[in-house]
């Protein structure tokens, strides 16, 4: 059992090299802004489970931005309606419109229109970000933790051998 | 390659989608119901419970099992119950997002049906406020004598303000003349001018006489002009006083009218007998008249943007090659055991987009040879397809139904009931922009009446009692006009005669009662400022006697000058 959970551990804090990191809260952006449940977020499931991110972060990265999305939601509304009733884009709408696939996404939905767009707009912008933090910053954190009397015990702890052992997933 | 790409991730996707699939199907049934009891309890404003939903995918058809819409007004009843829903769904239609069954029926509906719990939500959603005529919140209607303070705190009375305004005039012109005679030539100076006349008559001066006669005449002048001044000022006030003391008479009748209280009030006995238990059918056929919109157009802001049925935001609309409602339901067919016996009937075209299938709600319902009534039939349309033509239309039609033991009026506290009755009911009601107009037409014949034992006074009891257990027919004819948030019903019965000669001299003794006290309140506001404003004139009248003297004096002294 501990073996077990050992190694859904070191699977889920593997890759993590701060471009991993990066890309992994930028996933984590998209799926927690909009819509958990529609097909764009299908994509991204796919992409973060096929690419080499770091899942523990994507993950935790996906229930920080959900609960900012919550927040957010007077705001994407605001913003989807007006990119829904923008009269340049309204041909480009009117066309996804006749698409089965688009309307299952529900883009016409002011929330979903705007979520996503912004959930776009910073998909670069966080990944540089959270790959440029962690590198100035990795060391120095590190450093500290190593010191604190926390990370000494679970250091010397019967689950932190067990999850040294285990190898061979993420890499 | 494999720096960037985690192999065994594609398995876990594969297993996540192909292992998602089924899970979907599995508890797409709980989706489904959750689905219907959170959207259906925002909009019927109490609880809604569905006991099974099954959607089945080949071919797609969904059904319901056990549907409870609670009553928000009585939470411990179902307003609707209904044992099984069944309809197919359009595949096509729901990849497009589109809820649509041609056919659905409704099978053992029935209304007013008791709950183990609650219906009640926690919160509540606010409805539009309505100001229906206070037919029965009215305290003289009830024969319970009214809280006086309060009618007379609520009420914009004339007299206190009037009161108040006397007062500060009649003191300001107490002040200002007690001031002014100070200035104004006074026993002083007549006592000075006898003192020159008596010195005149010791010299020969021509020109000291011609003085003194002109300091007299001036001062006369003075005061003669002070004397008018005053009497203009003091006729203004005598007739604001005048005012003032008519004032609360004045308030007192505004006071009758406003309170309903008024003889004119008493002439309608029928509105006060029959008004409380309409005017709640009303309010609850408004009600659900309002809770019913969303099925019937979408709330939208502007052209093309709608307020979705369930979800955030707003749905933007474009153009569509096939426009088709995101739900439409072409038929529903019903069948409702009443107490007046079964009921069956099709509801068409219900979807919230009448603009994009083009075609009103419509809805009819009937029942033959039932066991309490020989024939009902309901139907009616709702239009939201343009908005020129958008209104309701509803036609009501009860033909000879048996009653037995209704509460018919709760009148001052004295329930009256209808023991047995055999009546026809006829009820019209057009909805629309314009307004609402409802017409009820009631007659009841045979009917025999009987007044209960209640809370209400004993002598009401008695009256009524007698006057209406002799009654064997009546008719109610009813109305309502105005819009949905302020209407008035106007109510005429062939009781109206009975009931005014039964309790006539118990509302008119109570009525005595209320004015006794209202006068009695406006009384004890008033006495104050009327005090004073008796002081300040008596004050002023003190004034115009001093300055009657003052003139006399120099009149006297004048008259007295030697030629």
């Amino acid at each position: 059992m501990v073996r077990l959970l050992a190694k859904v551990l070191k699977i889920l804090a593997s890759e993590t090299e701060p471009g991993q990191i990066g890309l992994a809260a930028s996933f984590a952006l998209v799926v927690g802004l909009t819509r958990i449940f529609s097909p764009h977020n299908l994509s991204v499931l796919f992409l973060v489970l096929v690419l080499r991110v770091n899942l523990l972060t994507f993950i935790l990265g996906t229930v920080l931005f959900s609960a900012a999305g919550w927040l957010l939601e007077p705001v994407f509304s605001w913003l989807g309606l007006a990119l829904l009733t923008t009269q340049p884009l309204e041909r480009l709408w009117t066309s996804l419109y006749q698409s089965p696939l688009w309307r299952l996404e529900r883009f016409n939905n002011s929330v979903v229109m705007g979520s996503l767009a912004i959930s776009l707009l910073l998909f670069l912008p966080v990944a540089l970000l959270t790959t440029s933090l962690i590198r100035r910053h990795r060391e120095r954190i590190l450093a500290r933790l190593r010191l604190t009397r926390a990370l000494q015990i679970l250091t010397a702890s019967r689950f932190h051998s067990a999850y040294q052992t285990v190898s061979g997933w993420g890499r | 390659m494999a720096r960037w790409v985690r192999w065994q991730g594609l398995v876990a996707f594969l297993l996540i989608v192909v292992g998602g699939a089924p899970f979907s199907f599995l508890f797409a049934d709980v989706f489904v119901k959750q689905f219907i009891e959170r959207t259906g309890t925002r909009l019927a404003g109490a609880r809604v419970e569905v006991e099974g939903a099954r959607l089945s995918f080949f071919p797609p058809a969904l059904t319901l099992k056990g549907l409870h819409v609670a009553n928000p007004e009585e939470p411990m009843a179902n307003a609707l119950e209904v044992a099984q829903i069944t309809g197919p769904l359009d595949g096509p239609g729901l990849l497009r997002r589109r809820v649509i069954i041609n056919e659905m029926s409704v099978e053992g509906m029935r209304l007013n049906t008791p709950r183990t719990s609650s219906g009640a939500l926690r919160k509540t959603p606010g409805n539009a406020t309505r100001k229906g005529e206070k037919l029965v919140g009215s305290e003289v209607f009830s024969l319970r004598l009214p809280d006086v303070e309060k009618i007379v705190e609520q009420a914009d009375l004339q007299s206190p303000k009037l009161a108040g305004a006397v007062q500060v005039e009649s003191k300001r012109a107490k002040e200002r003349w007690q001031k002014r005679l100070l200035d104004l030539p006074g026993t002083d100076k007549a006592a000075e001018y006898r003192r020159r006349i008596e010195a005149l008559k010791e010299t020969t001066e021509a020109g000291a006489a011609l003085g003194l006669r002109k300091d007299i005449l001036r001062d006369l002048q003075k005061v003669t002009a002070a004397q008018q001044e005053f009497a203009a000022e003091m006729a203004s006030l005598r007739e604001r006083a005048v005012q003032l003391e008519r004032a609360p008479l004045e308030d007192f009748r505004r006071l009758r009218e406003q309170s309903s209280a008024s003889p004119q009030g008493l002439t309608s006995f029928s509105q006060l007998f029959f008004g409380p238990r309409l005017t709640l059918w009303v309010e609850r056929a408004l009600l659900w008249h309002e809770r019913l919109q969303p099925f019937l157009q979408r709330v939208g802001s502007q052209k093309g943007v709608v307020k979705p049925l369930s979800g955030p935001g707003f749905d933007v609309r474009f153009k569509e090659h096939q426009p088709l409602p995101d739900l439409l339901i072409r038929t529903v067919k019903a069948a409702a055991p009443l107490e007046l016996g079964n009921v069956a009937g099709r509801v068409r075209n219900l979807t919230p987009d009448q603009n994009l299938l083009g075609q009103p709600m419509s809805f009819a319902f009937a029942g033959e040879g039932l066991p309490r009534a020989s024939s009902l039939t309901l139907e009616g349309e709702a239009d939201r397809v343009s908005r020129p033509t958008e209104g309701d239309t509803m036609k009501l039609r009860i033909k000879d139904f048996r009653v037995e033991n209704l509460t018919i009026s709760d009148f001052a506290g004295v329930p009256v009931t209808l023991v047995s009755g055999t009546g026809t009911l006829e009820a019209q009601a057009v909805f629309n922009q314009a307004g609402i107009f409802l017409d009820l037409n009631l007659a009841v014949d045979p009917a025999r009446l009987s007044v209960e034992e209640g809370k209400g006074s004993e002598s009401i009891r008695e009256a009524l009692s007698a006057a209406l257990e002799r009654t064997v027919r009546f008719g109610v004819k009813a109305s309502v006009r105005g819009t949905v948030k302020e209407y008035r019903i106007n109510i005429t019965s062939d009781l109206e005669d009975v009931l005014k000669e039964a309790v006539a001299v118990e509302v008119e003794g109570q009525l005595a009662k209320v004015e006794d006290q209202v006068r009695s309140v406006m009384a004890a506001k008033l006495t104050e400022p009327f005090r004073e404003v008796r002081a300040n004139m008596e004050a002023l009248g003190g004034a115009a006697r001093d300055l009657e003297t003052r003139l006399a004096q120099l009149t006297e002294l004048q008259k007295n000058l030697p030629q």
